[in-house]
């Protein structure tokens, strides 16, 4: 009979303490972690992931290891808000679109006022911009996310395109419309080769409401309870796409583009201007993607007489952390490192990130490496956000949708503009 | 009788008793677990989705959910005209991609079933689209069907048919999602369909070639009746693939341009996840399980039909 003394007695008492040390020294010795979900564009505004990039330099000098998710807008959204709900604690740190700050998601994320009341001076809270902040506050004023990109809609053009036909920047929408025509060249056998305008129509879009803000126009009314798509604003400005579009100024698949479409066509030549989101602008000068980028050009968006000039749509990125989360003191961390002075001035200069700092665009190092910034920030602030309404993706998709059909012909514009005002004014 | 005798009698009648019952109960106890998991998977969701399509409720407001019984319904059918064009769209596209898919399919599987050499091959090669991933599918056939710089359009031009805005017209657009979906799903039923031909036993055509039968009256009375049985169940499976159709539409249109091509898969979920509107969304998915039972219980009536 096989004698079994060895699991006796001292035995088990080693055995026991052996498990204890090992479950103890695996716990001491798993690295502080958190995971970051994070849209592709706003993690190579960070340095993606080169060893010099802001996140890889955090991990270097703290010691916290930070498991990046990535993932496109809508996507993100539905990630983020899955987690949320779920109370799973998967994502320590989350970013998000301004348009989606309003109380319905707020109650999913850590209140930071006590976290900001910690932070130093070298921090320096003051210096973000402030209505940036006011529009991450709750509805009880509490602060629930920081910001950490923002940026508006341009005009870039080409300037030797522009130079060639003897045409200045567009400053209202009759001169780019002109330009647009002018700029539009089709070959002889009726092939367009450059467009003189690029937009991206594709379903989900926000170009309409880019153009709209800059003809002083409004989705919504100040109170957020009555649509004002029948203005005479909403009205000139599916006209002017339903032009631009029937006359063959842009791609009749625009319809179908999202944003890279479209920076491909500028990038490659074969358009002329387009409307969209400021950050873009480092694809647009990036020697690696284009032969042209010594060519691009940006300027506020085009207005009507009587709107401030450069108005248009202001888009943000704001980044939060899950109520759920385990790690919150690693998380707030890691904001800070994203949204202190230095990191977002790198950002700005290195990698074309719409800085949430004053302090950045009255950088002299900032000015001489991007001496446009004074235009963009004229641009971002006389611009405006979307309105925070918790169902405004449904609202912007009716636009959308109806707005669509007058640019086939399938309606006029003011059956299009009528039917979105009932539909909307529905919804709210 | 000895006693002991009675009492064993007794007792083996008891047992035999025990006995049947727990050999009647045996295959249900061996079926359980299956049917527990069925039960979690499949049939907890079914109902909390119908339960869930009575109410007003947001995602991110699970606090103010209110009860509206079927005001949610009514919405859709008197109240949503997108609903309408959803429906038409996505009907027509079941349609016409399965009558496309039958004849393509029947083509191809006769054309296989009668190859006497290569045809493992032949029919392997045939089955490549089906297994490319409908996104895959989407994203590849997006990038032909470009205006500009798409393949097609490169083709029609070189033959001087002029090009077609396949993404972009409203027309165009239902064939641009219409001929990948075809081409990527017409191998499944030609699969169905090669095992059907498979079954039918040679001598009936050896005793029509002998009546001097043509091709097309064997076909007509032998091999087109003997696989509907086959094209029955490939019509079912088709039918509710097609009307839940999603992954290859979102890639190649995103539902547009508008509404053009949006199917009821697509729409359930933007109402879901982009809306956030999660009753809105579970009437809509409520709906669309009815139509898959609709038209399950027609082709389930007309295989019995057949058989009898």
């Amino acid at each position: 009979m096989l004698k079994t003394t060895w699991l006796s007695g001292k035995g088990w008492f080693l055995f026991v303490a052996l498990m204890v040390l090992v479950v103890a020294g695996s716990t001491t010795a798993a690295p502080q972690k958190i995971t970051v979900l994070i849209h592709p564009t706003l993690y190579e505004a960070t340095g993606g992931n080169s060893d010099q990039g802001v996140i890889a330099q955090f991990s270097k000098r703290t010691g916290i290891e930070v498991e990046v998710v990535t993932s496109p807008t809508s996507d993100l959204r539905e990630k983020e808000l899955i987690e949320f709900m779920a109370r799973s604690g998967r994502y320590d740190v989350a970013f998000q679109l301004s348009s989606w700050m309003n109380d319905e998601l707020f109650q999913y994320l850590e209140p930071l006022d006590t976290y900001v009341a910690k932070t130093g001076k070298s921090y320096d809270f003051k210096d973000i911009i402030g209505s940036l902040v006011q529009s991450n506050r709750d509805s009880k004023g509490k602060l629930r996310a920081i910001p950490f990109r923002v940026g508006t809609a341009m005009l870039y053009y080409n300037k030797a395109m522009l130079a060639n036909k003897g045409l200045k920047v567009p400053k209202n929408w009759d001169e780019f419309y002109d330009a647009a025509q002018k700029l539009t060249v089709v070959n002889e056998k009726g092939e367009t080769k450059v467009y003189g305008v690029v937009q991206t129509l594709y379903p989900d879009n926000k170009d309409y409401i880019r153009v709209l803000y800059g003809m002083g126009g409004f989705v919504l009314d100040e109170k957020m309870t009555k649509c004002t798509l029948n203005s005479t604003a909403a009205k000139k400005m599916v006209h002017l796409f339903k032009n631009l579009y029937s006359k063959g100024y842009m791609p009749k698949e625009v319809l179908a583009w999202d944003r890279d479409p479209q920076i491909t066509a500028l990038q490659q030549g074969r358009a002329a201007m387009g409307i969209f989101y400021s950050p873009y602008w480092g694809r647009l000068i990036d020697q690696k993607s284009t032969k042209i980028a010594d060519q691009m050009g940006w300027a506020p968006v085009p207005t009507s007489s009587g709107v401030p000039q450069g108005r248009s749509l202001n888009d943000g990125w704001n980044i939060s952390i899950d109520k759920n989360s385990r790690n919150k003191d690693l998380a707030w961390e890691f904001i800070i490192e994203l949204t202190n002075k230095e990191n977002q001035l790198i950002m700005a200069k290195k990698y074309a990130n719409g800085a949430i700092r004053s302090s950045v665009y009255q950088s002299k190092e900032y000015l001489a490496e991007f001496p446009l910034a004074n235009d963009w920030l004229m641009a971002t602030s006389s611009s405006l956000f979307a309105p925070p309404h918790p169902r405004f993706a449904e609202i912007q998709d009716i636009m959308n949708m109806e707005i669509t059909d007058a640019l086939l012909n399938k309606k006029s514009t003011e059956d299009a503009l009528n039917n979105a005002v009932k539909r909307i004014n529905k919804l709210l | 009788m000895a006693k002991e005798d009675f009492f064993r009698k007794d007792h083996i009648g008891i047992e035999n008793n025990i006995s049947s019952r727990i050999q009647y109960l045996v295959p249900y106890i061996l079926l359980s677990p299956a049917l527990v998991i069925l039960g979690v998977i499949m049939l907890y969701p079914t109902v909390y989705n119908i339960y869930l399509s009575l109410w007003e409720w947001r995602y991110t407001s699970p606090g103010s959910a209110k009860f509206i019984g079927l005001e949610n319904y009514y919405n859709v059918f008197l109240n949503d005209p997108t609903f309408w064009q959803v429906l038409r769209f996505t009907l027509l596209f079941t349609a016409v991609t399965i009558g496309l898919e039958f004849l393509l399919g029947i083509g191809s599987a006769l054309i296989f079933n009668n190859m006497k050499k290569g045809k493992r091959v032949a029919a392997s090669l045939f089955l490549i689209p089906y297994s490319v991933a409908p996104i895959a599918v989407g994203l590849t056939w997006r990038l032909l069907w470009m205006n500009d710089y798409g393949l097609v359009n490169f083709f029609l031009k070189l033959i001087g048919l002029g090009t077609v805005d396949w993404l972009t017209n409203p027309v165009a657009s239902f064939f641009a999602v219409i001929i990948p979906e075809v081409w990527r799903s017409t191998p499944f039923v030609t699969m169905i369909l090669m095992a059907g031909l498979a079954s039918i036993p040679e001598e009936l055509y050896e005793a029509a070639d002998v009546d001097g039968c043509t091709v097309w009256n064997k076909f007509k009375s032998i091999t087109f009746p003997l696989i509907v049985p086959s094209l029955t169940i490939a019509l079912m499976f088709q039918t509710i693939f097609k009307l839940r159709v999603f992954d290859l539409v979102i890639t190649l249109t995103g539902g547009g341009p508008g509404t053009a091509t949006l199917p009821i898969g697509v729409l359930i979920y933007r109402t879901c996840f982009r809306y956030l509107n999660g009753g809105y969304a579970a009437t809509l998915s409520v709906i669309l399980l009815l139509l898959g039972v609709i038209f399950s219980m027609l082709y389930i009536k007309l295989m019995s039909r057949k058989d009898v």
